[in-house]
């Protein structure tokens, strides 16, 4: 499983956009813009108005918020092994958080909803090959 | 059933809310970051048969009244202190001490600090807890914060997969219900709180009880945290698989009975 692939976000995009729990948190959100640095990998996301979409490249003036952090951490976090809080723990955690941290409190729901998503199209792709 | 009743007393010229029930020696419970002494109530009731359980709500948290100026305590050190002024005015003899989280390591400084404490149950307690940014605590009173949404899948995250139905529900309430000056306070108390040189000042029994679903606070910190405790008559570190970082809302039944097993060693 390549977690830092476009197939992998692609799923996880798909998967989001049919998860009503998701939806609710992102409702209000507008062009909301994250960059996950994996490694030296980037995927960008937007969440607006109930959805998340995987944009292709980075928007040129910069993305709302950027979390970034080694492979490994990542997988950890994708795998459901930690949660997303212990992951930008600052004590237990190796993701690091940069940006408008007040749009990063807003968008904290809509962000743990997709992470569980995330680990569900992981655990799905790890059971099914 | 003994019945939990609930009084005010003044400490400090301020209205303190307090819950007791039970007869015999006396018990100090200290609840966690923001909350409030409900979350002893299973716990009161198991302990009410042998031992008289007496849970303030701090300052500013329940039905307690805040300090002037709508202020929480901030400072572990201050809150330790004002919780002895409390059991001076309300319990006036030698006590147990048991807290949760904050108030585990809450239970570790005062078991250091005074000489009234008997023995110490600190749940999720440990002497050094660095684990929230500053900013982090400064959002929690922005006016563009809404802390119940901002906290609540964190808290809930620190919730075993073992944890009661009711358990899990009310740790849920407990978010929802959060004032978040009571809850910045008690967070920067925590994350300030580095108590580890005092920790060979502890001459009483003591008991750490950790939950092994809880990431907050890891083996590595109460492990470390009784590795300090050299002088105490007893140091235990108890286990509770599938608990997380509230046992005592958690698993009531099984919080209790350790406390009446090492209450009734130390006593």
């Amino acid at each position: 499983m390549d977690i830092a692939g476009p197939e992998y976000w692609q799923a996880v995009v798909r998967s989001a956009n049919t998860d009503p729990a998701l939806g609710a948190k992102a409702m209000y959100l507008e062009a909301l813009t994250l960059t996950f640095q994996i490694g030296e990998t980037l995927r960008v996301i937007e969440f607006h108005r109930g959805r998340v979409d995987l944009l292709s490249g980075a928007p040129l003036r910069g993305t709302t918020l950027r979390i970034t952090g080694p492979p490994d951490e990542w997988r950890r976090l994708m795998s459901g092994e930690i949660p997303y809080a212990m992951a930008v723990n600052v004590m237990h955690g190796r993701l690091h958080l940069q940006g408008d941290i007040i749009a990063a409190a807003w968008a904290t729901p809509a962000l743990w909803e997709l992470f569980r998503t995330a680990v569900r199209v992981y655990e799905k792709d790890v059971t099914h090959g | 059933m003994d019945e939990i009743t609930g009084r005010y007393t003044n400490i400090d010229d301020v209205r303190i809310y307090f819950e007791s029930c039970g007869s015999g020696s006396p018990v100090l419970l200290i609840h966690t970051a923001g909350r409030d002494n409900r979350q002893w109530h299973g716990v009161m009731e198991l302990l009410a048969p042998h031992y008289r359980v007496f849970a303030p709500d701090l300052p500013g948290h329940g039905k307690s009244w805040p300090l002037t100026g709508n202020a929480c305590l901030q400072d572990a050190h201050a809150i330790a202190d004002w919780l002895h002024r409390f059991a001076s005015s309300v319990i006036r003899e030698k006590y147990a001490v048991m807290g949760c989280s904050l108030g585990g390591n809450l239970t570790l400084l005062m078991a250091a600090s005074y000489d009234e404490v008997h023995a110490a149950i600190a749940l999720e307690g440990a002497d050094y807890t660095p684990t929230f940014p500053e900013v982090a605590l400064d959002l929690m009173t922005h006016p563009q914060i809404s802390l119940m949404h901002y906290n609540m899948d964190f808290s809930m995250s620190l919730v075993g997969d073992e944890a009661t139905a009711a358990g899990r529900s009310f740790s849920e309430w407990g978010v929802l219900s959060l004032v978040p000056a009571a809850q910045q306070g008690d967070l920067r108390a925590y994350t300030r709180c580095d108590i580890r040189n005092l920790m060979t000042r502890v001459r009483c029994p003591v008991l750490i009880v950790r939950g092994t679903a809880d990431w907050l606070v890891s083996q590595e910190m109460v492990e470390a945290t009784r590795g300090r405790l050299v002088n105490a008559r007893v140091a235990k570190l108890e286990l509770l698989p599938g608990i997380g970082h509230f046992p005592h809302l958690e698993d009531p039944g099984r919080v209790a009975q350790l406390a009446l097993d090492f209450l009734a060693e130390s006593y």
